[in-house]
C-alpha cells in the first residue's frame, strides 16, 4: 500500500521543526530584522511562515539567546535582532549536537541500511 | 497603512497578553508593511483591497497569530496526557460506584426502594459527567502552571502488576460488583427493605423470612460483605492481580465457607409464613420449595467458592515460583 502523502508530509515537517531554530540562530550571528530573516532562510530553502517565526524570536529574546532594538530603516521603525552572548553559546553548543547528528544520520542512511537490506 | 491592516492587528492585539500586547503588534505591522511592500513590487502596482486581504489571509487567522504568542501549546500537553486518562478512569469509576452507594442509602425507607436504586443510573451518569469535568480543569490547571510531575518518576520496575495470572477487571466490571455489595451490605443492616412475598400456584403467596439460623453469623456475613467491597474497591484503583488483593479474596471465601458450614448445620434457613388465605398443600409445597432451594444453593455456593479458593491459592503459588514472564530478553 504506498504511504500516504499526509504521512510524508506530517514526518517532513517534524524533522524540520527542530532545525529551525538552529537556522534562525546561526543566521541572526549578523543583525536582521523579521521580514529580511526571512527571506534570507526562504533564499537558502528553508520556509518559515511569520506565524511560527515572530513567536520564536520573542521566545528566544525572553530566553535570553536573542537581543533586540527598534531601529528607523528605510523611514520604518523596524526591530533588528542578533545573537547575544549567550545566544553564541548556546549556538555552539547546538551547532556540535547538530554535527554529531548529522555525521550519525549520514553513515546510518549511507551505509547501515545497504548492508541490513542486503543490496 | 490601509485600515483593513489597523483591523486585522486590533483584532490580534485583543487577544495578546495586555504587557506585550502594543510591542508584539508594533512588529506585525513592520512585517505586513514589508509583505505588502513585496506584493507592490510583485505586481508593479499600488496593491488593491484583494491585494491586502490575500496577504492578511496568508499571514494567518487572528486567532490562530495571537495564540502562537500565548506560550501554550497544549490544553493537557504530551507531559501530562499519559496520566489524564489514568487519573480518569480512577476518578470516575470510583465517581459511579460511590454515586451508587448514595443513591442505595436515600433508597433507605423508600415505599419503592428498588425504582429508587434504579434511578440512581441517572445519578451515577451525572456523577461521572462532573468527575470528567473536575479532573480535565485540574490537568488543565496542572498543564498552565507546569506543575511538578517528577514523582511519577519514582515507580519501581519491580512493583509493576503481574496481569499474566489474572486478567484485570474492568471499571464496569469492578463498578457494578461494588455496586451489589453495597445492596447487599444495606439489605443486611435492613437499611434498604427488599420484597420477600413468594407467589403460589393458586395466586396466594407466603412470606419468606430468615429463620433464627442466621442470627449467629449476622456479623460475620457483614465483616466479609465490607471485605467484598473493599476488595472491589481495590479492583476499580488497581485492577490487576495482586498478593494482598488475591489473599483478600482466600480469606473472604474461607470465611463464607465456615459460615456456610454454620448455616447448613442450622438449617432451615428460611421461615416460610403463610397468610390467611394460604392453602395448606401449598404452604407444604412452598416450604419444600424454599428448603431445598436453599439446600442446593448452599451446595453450589460452596463449590464454587472452594474453586474459586483453590484458584487463588495456585496464582499465589504460581506468583511466589514465577521468575517472570514470557521469552527471555536475552539470548
Amino acid at each position: 500500500m504506498p504511504i500516504s502523502g499526509d504521512i510524508v508530509e506530517a514526518l517532513r515537517l517534524e524533522l524540520r521543526r527542530g532545525t529551525l531554530i538552529l537556522a534562525v540562530l546561526g543566521t541572526l550571528r549578523a543583525e536582521k530584522y523579521g521580514y529580511t530573516l526571512k527571506t534570507e532562510l526562504g533564499a537558502l530553502g528553508i520556509e518559515i511562515d511569520e506565524g511560527a517565526l515572530y513567536p520564536m524570536l520573542r521566545r528566544l529574546e525572553t530566553q535570553g539567546l536573542l537581543t533586540s532594538e527598534w531601529r528607523e530603516e528605510a523611514k520604518r521603525q523596524k526591530r533588528f535582532y542578533r545573537l547575544s552572548d549567550d545566544g553564541a553559546a548556546a549556538l555552539a553548543q547546538l551547532t556540535a549536537e547538530w554535527r554529531t547528528m548529522n555525521a550519525s544520520l549520514g553513515y546510518i542512511l549511507e551505509n547501515s541500511g545497504l548492508k541490513e537490506g542486503g543490496q | 497603512m490601509t485600515d483593513l491592516v489597523e483591523r486585522y492587528l486590533a483584532s490580534i492585539e485583543r487577544r495578546l497578553p495586555p504587557a506585550t500586547a502594543k510591542d508584539i503588534v508594533a512588529e506585525l505591522r513592520e512585517a505586513l508593511a514589508g509583505r505588502i511592500e513585496a506584493k507592490e513590487a510583485e505586481t508593479g502596482r499600488s496593491p488593491s483591497a484583494d491585494d491586502i486581504a490575500a496577504v492578511l489571509k496568508d499571514f494567518g487567522h487572528p486567532v490562530v497569530v495571537a495564540s502562537k504568542y500565548s506560550g501554550h501549546d497544549y490544553v493537557i500537553g504530551p507531559d501530562y496526557y499519559p496520566w489524564f486518562w489514568h487519573v480518569q478512569r480512577i476518578a470516575v469509576g470510583l465517581a459511579i460506584a460511590i454515586a451508587f452507594g448514595i443513591v442505595a442509602i436515600r433508597a433507605m425507607g423508600s415505599d419503592e426502594p428498588v425504582r429508587a436504586v434504579m434511578r440512581g443510573f441517572g445519578g451515577a451518569l451525572e456523577a461521572a459527567i462532573w468527575t470528567f469535568g473536575v479532573v480535565t480543569a485540574l490537568f488543565i490547571a496542572a498543564e498552565r502552571t507546569k506543575f511538578d510531575m517528577r514523582w511519577a518518576d519514582k515507580w519501581d520496575p519491580k512493583s509493576l502488576p503481574r496481569d499474566n495470572f489474572r486478567k484485570p477487571k474492568s471499571m464496569f466490571e469492578a463498578g457494578v460488583t461494588l455496586f451489589f455489595d453495597v445492596v447487599f451490605i444495606l439489605f443486611w443492616t435492613r437499611a434498604l427493605p427488599f420484597p420477600n412475598e413468594l407467589p403460589l400456584r393458586d395466586d396466594s403467596s407466603v412470606a419468606v423470612m430468615l429463620s433464627p439460623a442466621w442470627t449467629s453469623v449476622y456479623w460475620p456475613i457483614l465483616v466479609l460483605a465490607l471485605l467484598s467491597a473493599a476488595g472491589h474497591v481495590h479492583d476499580l484503583v488497581r485492577p490487576s492481580w495482586t498478593h494482598l488483593r488475591s489473599a483478600m479474596s482466600i480469606i473472604g471465601y474461607l470465611g463464607g465457607l465456615a459460615v456456610l458450614g454454620v448455616l447448613f448445620s442450622a438449617r432451615p434457613l428460611f421461615n416460610v409464613q403463610p397468610r390467611p388465605d394460604t392453602n395448606p398443600e401449598e404452604l407444604a409445597r412452598a416450604v419444600q420449595l424454599v428448603g431445598d432451594i436453599s439446600t442446593w444453593a448452599i451446595a453450589v455456593t460452596a463449590v464454587i467458592w472452594g474453586t474459586t479458593i483453590a484458584v487463588e491459592v495456585w496464582r499465589q503459588v504460581k506468583a511466589l515460583t514465577s521468575t517472570g514472564r514470557g521469552a527471555p530478553l536475552t539470548a
